[in-house]
C-alpha cells in the first residue's frame, strides 16, 4: 500500500533525524521541546525535523475558503515558504497554542522575511468548521492566512497522507465529538517539497530561527539530495 | 485510566521515535511531578497566589499563574492553565466550574498521543495495517505526531509536589464559550478538590 509505505518512509526519516537530537526532555522543565532549542542548535542547522527524502507535496491541493474555494496547491510562491497546519477551530489547547506560536514566529521575523512566509490551516473537522468560520479563526491569528476546507474526506485523506499526517473525528454516544490530529507544523518550499516539520511546543523563537535559515538558503538543498 | 501526570510535551517529541529509543526511556511519568515540585514551591509567594486553607487552618494548596489564552474569532472552546502545589498531604482536583457567563460547561482534560487515548480511537483503515519491522504499539497514528484530548476524572496533586496545567498537558477546558476571551479580562474559576474543597481562583486572560 502506498500510504503505508509513505508512513514507513516518514518514520525512517523522522528516526534518522531524531536520533541526532538531544534527549526527549528531562521531565522537569517547561522546555521539553529541547530538541528544537535554538541554544543547543548549530548555526545554520534546522532545529525542526527534516525528512529525507523530502516528501513531494506538489501534486496535492485543497480548496481555499479565503479565495472562493479556489484550489491552493501545496507549493509556496517563488522564493517563499508555505507553512501548513492541520487542525480545527473547536480545539481549546493544541491548535490555539500552535497558531499563537506561529504568530509569535512571524512577529519575530523582519518584514522582508515575514512577507515570504505564507500560512495555511486546513480543518480536519469540516462538519463543524465552515469556510467562513475557519477563515475568521485562522485570520484572527495571522491576517492573511489561508483557510483550507473540503467536505471530500477522501481528498483530505489524500493530502494528509502526502504529508504523513493523520486525523480522526468521532462522535460518542453522548454527542461528544473527539478529534485526533497530527500536530506538526510543516514548511513547504516553492517546489512543493516538505523542507522541515516542527513538533507541537516548538517556540515561536525557534520557529522563526528555522524560517530564517530556510529563507536564507543556509539549509542547502536537503530536499533534493 | 492513567491520570497521573504525563509529560505530554515530551511524548509529542517521542512520537517520532515509536520504537522507543533509549533517549526517551528515562521519561518516567512519576518523576516529572516531583521534579517540578522542587522548583515550583518557591513561587508560592507570588501576587496571583491563591492559598487554600483546610479546616485546621493550615495552608494545603497553593495555586499560581492561573491564565487562559485569548480566544480566536470563532473559537468555541478555551482552556485555563495553572500550577497547583500540594501541601503535606496529597489532594485531587476533581471538578472545575467557570461561570455560565463565560462557558456553558467546564471539564478537566488532558492532551494525550492519539495512540494512548483511553477510549482507543479507531484510526481506521489507513493505520490498521501492520508495519513490517515495527512493533505493534507503533501501529497507530501516534507515529504521525497525532494527539487528542480526553476528559479525566481527577488530577492527582502529590503530597509536597505540584502539577502544572499547561498547553499540551492538562487543562481546564471551557466548552461553549459564551463570549470571546479578551486579553486583560479576568473571571472566577471554582476548583473542587477532594480534601481542600471548593477553591475559587481568578483566571487572567492573556494574549499569549
Amino acid at each position: 500500500m502506498i500510504p503505508n509505505r509513505r508512513r514507513i518512509a516518514v518514520l525512517m526519516g523522522a528516526l534518522a533525524v531524531a536520533t541526532l537530537l538531544t534527549g526527549c526532555g528531562d521531565g522537569n522543565s517547561d522546555d521539553d521541546q529541547a530538541a528544537t532549542d535554538a541554544s543547543d542548535a548549530e548555526p545554520g542547522v534546522l532545529g525542526g525535523i527534516v525528512r529525507d527524502p523530502a516528501p513531494d507535496l506538489s501534486t496535492v491541493s485543497l480548496p481555499d475558503a479565503t479565495q472562493g474555494d479556489e484550489q491552493l496547491a501545496m507549493v509556496a510562491p517563488p522564493g517563499e515558504f508555505l507553512v501548513m497546519y492541520f487542525g480545527y477551530t473547536a480545539c481549546p489547547d493544541i491548535c490555539p497554542t500552535t497558531m499563537s506560536d506561529l504568530r509569535t514566529a512571524l512577529e519575530t521575523l523582519g518584514d522582508d522575511d515575514r512577507d515570504r512566509i505564507e500560512v495555511a490551516m486546513a480543518t480536519v473537522d469540516p462538519t463543524r468548521d465552515s469556510g467562513q468560520l475557519l477563515t475568521s479563526y485562522v485570520q484572527s491569528f495571522i491576517p492573511d492566512a489561508h483557510a483550507l476546507r473540503t467536505d471530500d474526506l477522501t481528498l483530505l485523506r489524500t493530502v494528509t497522507d502526502a504529508f504523513g499526517a493523520d486525523f480522526q473525528v468521532s462522535t460518542g454516544p453522548d454527542g461528544t465529538v473527539d478529534v485526533a490530529h497530527t500536530t506538526w507544523l510543516y514548511a513547504i518550499d516553492d517546489q512543493g517539497r516538505l523542507r522541515v516539520q516542527w513538533s507541537f511546543g516548538t517556540s515561536g523563537q525557534d520557529l522563526a530561527r528555522d524560517m530564517e535559515i530556510l529563507l536564507d538558503g543556509d539549509a542547502g538543498d536537503q530536499g533534493t539530495a | 485510566m492513567n491520570t497521573f501526570t504525563r509529560r505530554v510535551t515530551t511524548a509529542a517529541i517521542c512520537l517520532a521515535l515509536p520504537i522507543g529509543l533509549a533517549a526517551c526511556g528515562d521519561d518516567d511519568d512519576d518523576t516529572a511531578t516531583s521534579d517540578a515540585a522542587a522548583t515550583d514551591t518557591t513561587v508560592a509567594a507570588d501576587d496571583s497566589t491563591t492559598t487554600a486553607a483546610v479546616a485546621d487552618g493550615e495552608a494545603s494548596l497553593v495555586i499560581t499563574d492561573v491564565w487562559a489564552r485569548t480566544s480566536a474569532e470563532g473559537q468555541t472552546t478555551g482552556a485555563a492553565y495553572m500550577t497547583i502545589t500540594g501541601g503535606a498531604e496529597g489532594d485531587r482536583l476533581i471538578a472545575a466550574a467557570a461561570p455560565t457567563t463565560v462557558a456553558g460547561e467546564t471539564q478537566i482534560h488532558e492532551v494525550v498521543p492519539a495512540e494512548e487515548a483511553t477510549d482507543a480511537m479507531d484510526m481506521g483503515e489507513s493505520t490498521d495495517e501492520a508495519m513490517p519491522g515495527m512493533d505493534e504499539s507503533s501501529d497507530s497514528m501516534g507515529d504521525m505526531g497525532a494527539m487528542t484530548m480526553q476528559q479525566v476524572e481527577f488530577i492527582e496533586i502529590p503530597a509536597g509536589g505540584s502539577v502544572t496545567l499547561e498547553p499540551g498537558g492538562y487543562h481546564v477546558m471551557l466548552l461553549d464559550l459564551v463570549a470571546p476571551l479578551v486579553a486583560g479580562d479576568t473571571f472566577d474559576l471554582e476548583l473542587t478538590f477532594e480534601n481542600a474543597g471548593v477553591q475559587t481562583v481568578s483566571v487572567e486572560v492573556r494574549d499569549a
